[in-house]
């Protein structure tokens, strides 16, 4: 009898892993525009904490800016006559894009210490949202809280103003 | 009637169950506890390592994909599910409820495979939970927790071979794969777990007995670990034009060589001497080398590493009596004992609780007294596991997994220090292998105390 329960428990738990991947294809499927716009902001916050670290650690600055189809990381070598040498250049995953293309943030000695918004020229307000949408379901959003003082976090996904 | 029967046996076997597990039950119950009040203390941590493994697809030639992928497999589900915005604590969150049990589950298996002993086994796996040193590193953003977990779970799959479980050289096979590609250094491990295998059992090899049995089993978890090595060598070769694990072992030696680089002489290959004069302009440190070649001359990281490895074997090899001199200084880093790595999140954790800080301090003091001297610390590492050895050569399968053991602590000692010299960095790379460490020690004193008590307790047989 445990013998004929070992064989239908083996057979069950292939047919639980098939099950499961199944399941992950299809919420993947299901759940496509949500999965890209976590993964692109994700991929913008790990990517700050990053630069955050190579800036502490080789004591310079960086500038990241936040285009319609792409993001650009520059380096500030200072007193040349072009200070912002680029150092790389990140895509967005699938139909993501900026609600605000031209926003900029610049990182120093491990911490955020600017952000502003393409049209904003004066003083750095107390906090300002970076956020993200797919363009195939606008409404919904997600984005990036900076805060003055350098902090910074990822916000859960809201519904944002068309 | 035949409900209440029922009851009664679901009640007969849950408690059945109960007597047989109660050890590991208890030991996995504190696990979680201790875990639970570690997480909601601590924040994730990061250092200048963590962040070139968190964006699997940014991954540069210096790094493997264990960790990068072990992370992308999490967030994969979060990015899925949305579960949390804090990505980091997430990873974290996998580190100590996932990692962390687990690891404590393979340090129970050991215990108990070593000594046969329950309360051992308990015992070690208490004291597991209680070295800060070892588990600390499970709220940090670094290889040590994940590494931890799958050389337990490849040496423990690797001694299954010989218990005859079937499946046992394919897990093995896969375990130690995923282990070298989280952590290079452990490419050549496999090779020397097979050779201490094939020196223990000589004799009955050349007898044939056990080739006929074992032969097939380690010929899979053989070319299980070559294909595994491999086939991402390959893909470097593809994508860098490198055909290796990673790219980063001539930064690693250039710890030893940052300290002899003046002593380069020219004039044997000038292309050489081009890039040494760079070398030492850069006063001898590899990374700063490495960036000036990659950014001013444009030269592929890969052909950048291809360069510093040869500086590096021609300054050892003109300067070895100087890199011997500075062995003896890395192994000594390499058997620190402090809580350095986990310095930020110290003070929260002693002042949230006194009980566990002065259970952690009590470990803490003991340790440092044992590593940190030099007759406590040849005891600890050599003396007492090479007599526990020779007090289990007759008793093979013990002799067998106590040799396997001690030649994963001293791989990991002999790779990690003869290969770098990087200061608090030798501390850390020991983690992997601290509970081996404790497990072996441990186990002799259990070993001996045991025997020593059968002997002066049990009566002796009177002859008339």
């Amino acid at each position: 009898m445990s013998q004929f329960i070992k064989r239908i428990v083996k057979k069950a738990w292939i047919a639980c892993l098939v099950f499961l991947l199944v399941f992950v294809f299809g919420l993947h499927f299901l759940r496509r525009e949500a999965y890209f716009l976590n993964k692109n902001v994700r991929l913008v916050g790990m990517r700050i904490n990053l630069f955050e670290e190579l800036s502490l650690h080789r004591q310079c600055r960086y500038r990241m800016q936040f285009q319609k189809d792409y993001y650009q990381v520059d380096l500030l070598l200072p007193g040349q006559a072009n200070p912002w040498k680029e150092v790389v250049t990140y895509g967005y995953e699938d139909a993501v894009e900026p609600s605000t293309p031209g926003f900029s943030i610049e990182i120093d000695r491990g911490n955020v210490v600017s952000f502003r918004a393409a049209d904003d020229a004066g003083k750095v307000p107390p906090h300002l949202v970076l956020s993200f949408r797919s363009t195939k379901t606008p409404p919904k959003q997600s984005g990036i809280l900076f805060l003055q003082g350098g902090d910074w976090r990822i916000l859960p996904r809201f519904s944002g103003a068309e | 009637m035949r409900n209440k029967g029922r009851f009664t046996s679901a009640r007969d076997k849950a408690l059945s169950f109960l007597a047989r597990h109660w050890a590991i039950l208890i030991l996995l119950t504190a696990a979680l506890l201790l875990r639970i009040f570690i997480f909601w203390s601590i924040s994730p941590q990061l250092s200048t390592d963590s962040v070139t493994y968190l964006v699997l697809q940014d991954m540069q030639p210096e790094r493997t994909p264990g960790y990068p992928l072990f992370i992308e497999i999490i967030q994969f589900f979060n990015d899925l599910l949305t579960i949390t915005p804090q990505y980091l604590r997430l990873i974290v969150f996998f580190q100590i409820f996932l990692l962390g049990v687990l690891n404590t589950y393979l340090v129970y298996a050991f215990a108990k495979i070593l000594t046969r002993s329950e309360g051992f086994a308990l015992a070690m796996g208490l004291i597991f939970n209680l070295d800060y040193f070892v588990i600390g590193f499970e709220f940090v953003i670094l290889t040590e927790t994940l590494s931890l977990t799958l050389l337990g779970l490849a040496l423990l799959f690797y001694w299954k071979i010989f218990q005859g479980k079937a499946s046992a050289p394919y897990w093995a096979g896969l375990f130690s794969v995923c282990l070298l590609l989280t952590r290079p250094t452990y490419a050549a491990l496999f090779l020397c777990l097979l050779v201490l295998t094939v020196v223990i059992h000589l004799r009955p090899i050349l007898k044939g007995d056990f080739l006929r049995k074992y032969a097939r089993p380690l010929a899979i978890f053989l070319i299980i670990n070559l294909v595994g090595i491999g086939s991402w060598s390959w893909r470097n070769k593809v994508k860098y034009d490198y055909f290796g694990l990673t790219t980063i072992l001539p930064y690693q030696l250039g710890y030893y060589t940052e300290q002899f680089y003046l002593k380069y002489k020219m004039g044997s290959d000038p292309e050489l001497d081009k890039y040494a004069q760079i070398l030492i302009e850069e006063k001898g440190r590899p990374y700063d080398f490495g960036n000036r070649l990659a950014e001013e001359l444009k030269i592929p990281k890969a052909e950048v590493s291809r360069i510093l490895m040869r500086l590096d074997l021609k300054l050892i090899k003109e300067n070895f009596r100087q890199y011997l001199k500075i062995l003896p200084d890395a192994a000594s880093i390499y058997y620190g004992y402090s809580w350095f790595w986990t310095k930020p999140q110290n003070k929260i954790l002693v002042e949230r609780s006194r009980i566990l800080s002065a259970l952690f301090g009590f470990f803490l003091n003991i340790y440092v007294s044992m590593f940190k001297n030099f007759i406590p610390l040849l005891l600890l590492i050599l003396i007492i596991p090479l007599a526990f050895i020779w007090t289990a050569r007759k008793r093979k399968d013990d002799f067998h997994w106590l040799c396997l053991l001690e030649g994963t602590i001293q791989y990991n000692f002999l790779v990690s220090v003869l290969l770098t010299n990087a200061g608090v960095n030798n501390m850390r790379f020991r983690v992997p292998v601290e509970p081996v460490i404790l497990l072996v020690f441990y186990g002799a004193l259990f070993t001996w105390g045991s025997s020593l008590c059968k002997s002066i307790f049990r009566p002796r047989a009177v002859v008339r």
